[in-house]
């Protein structure tokens, strides 16, 4: 007789891999803030227990914080298209440890004005050097008033200069008027020994290639 | 006038303004999604105060995290400290940094730079 199958998911496969790839945490799917506020406490408890050092620890979770409230915020929000379930199920979050630091992959469905907006911001700030990035941050920051939101720019530029600027965008045409928008961010953590038996790849950040 | 009295959660920090030793100090975690929310009753509070300020007002932060709309609103609240400052009260700023996290000891500095207020870096130490 044979083997009932429960299914055709190869979970050994995933698990090598997941562990492969040193998966500290992952979400796909829609966002709401209780969501964000667990996947938040999560990635601080995780890295407190793996003993992250403290600035590792800190820039990751902000950078999270500000990455995953922009997720929550600006999703493009649809009532009665036929992509609103998809566009609202697009966030995405991984952070995985790597040889030469952590690593965030990030994104999430756009409206074409928003990533038009976005594309312009990011040109902006690209071209900033770390003194350049400094002052249009501070500048950014002294000239925003209450109660504006902020705009994306004071987030952007935060979170590049809490990166050192090692940060990738992409934008994904998804040809029915929306974009995957796309964030690859590394946060090094050099002095830090990898977990014994881990052999994580070092991955270094040009562009995103491909999802 | 009232003081205010909050208790921290997940996403908000303690707040602690007492109008009558001019004490007030802010500390937790700052990254809520509505930080206008959470800000303007302190922004409101401090113009409340300013028309009675003690002798001296001593703000204090000790953040672990805050979002970027968070910084907006803690520079509001600088800059509300900075006019009681140079309208000649005297008035101080302590900022608390772990010795480890660079990004709030950058943070520190940067407000430095924004406002003219006397503010103090203090260094603090905890295990990773």
């Amino acid at each position: 007789m044979n083997e009932p199958v429960i299914s055709d998911f190869d979970i050994h496969k995933t698990y090598n891999l997941l562990k492969g790839e040193q998966i500290v945490l992952s979400h796909f799917g829609r966002l709401d803030g209780d969501l964000v506020d667990m996947l938040i406490q999560l990635t601080d408890k995780k890295l407190s227990k793996s003993n992250t050092r403290i600035r590792v620890r800190k820039k990751i979770v902000n950078i999270l914080v500000e990455c995953l409230q922009n997720s929550l915020n600006y999703t493009a929000d649809l009532d009665n298209s036929p992509e609103a379930e998809s566009i609202a199920e697009s966030p995405f979050l991984i952070l995985s440890r790597q040889k030469n630091g952590y690593f965030i992959y990030t994104g999430n469905c756009i409206t074409v004005e928003q990533a038009d907006f976005l594309r312009s911001k990011i040109d902006e700030l690209s071209t900033l050097n770390t003194e350049e990035l400094h002052n249009y941050y501070l500048q950014t920051l002294n000239k925003e008033t209450l109660p504006d939101s902020g705009g994306a720019g004071l987030g952007l530029a935060d979170i590049m200069r809490r990166a050192k600027q090692n940060v990738a965008f992409e934008f994904y045409d998804l040809e029915n008027g929306y974009f995957l928008f796309c964030l690859l961010i590394q946060v090094e953590a050099p002095d830090e020994s990898l977990p014994t038996g881990t052999t994580p790849q070092t991955t270094q950040i040009t562009e995103i290639k491909e999802i | 006038m009232d003081n205010i009295q909050i208790s921290g959660t997940s996403k908000t920090p303690d707040v602690n303004f007492d109008a009558g030793s001019g004490k007030l100090e802010i500390s937790g975690r700052s990254i809520p999604e509505n930080s206008y929310q959470f800000y303007e009753p302190l922004l409101s509070w401090l113009d409340g105060y300013s028309g009675q300020p003690k002798d001296t007002t001593m703000l204090t932060f000790k953040l672990d995290y805050f979002n970027t709309s968070s910084s907006m609103y803690i520079l509001g609240i600088l800059k509300k400290l900075e006019k009681l400052y140079l309208a000649g009260h005297k008035a101080n700023v302590k900022w608390y940094y772990d010795a480890d996290d660079e990004d709030m000891l950058q943070t520190g500095e940067d407000l430095k730079q924004i406002v003219k207020i006397p503010i103090d870096m203090v260094e603090i130490n905890q295990e990773a």
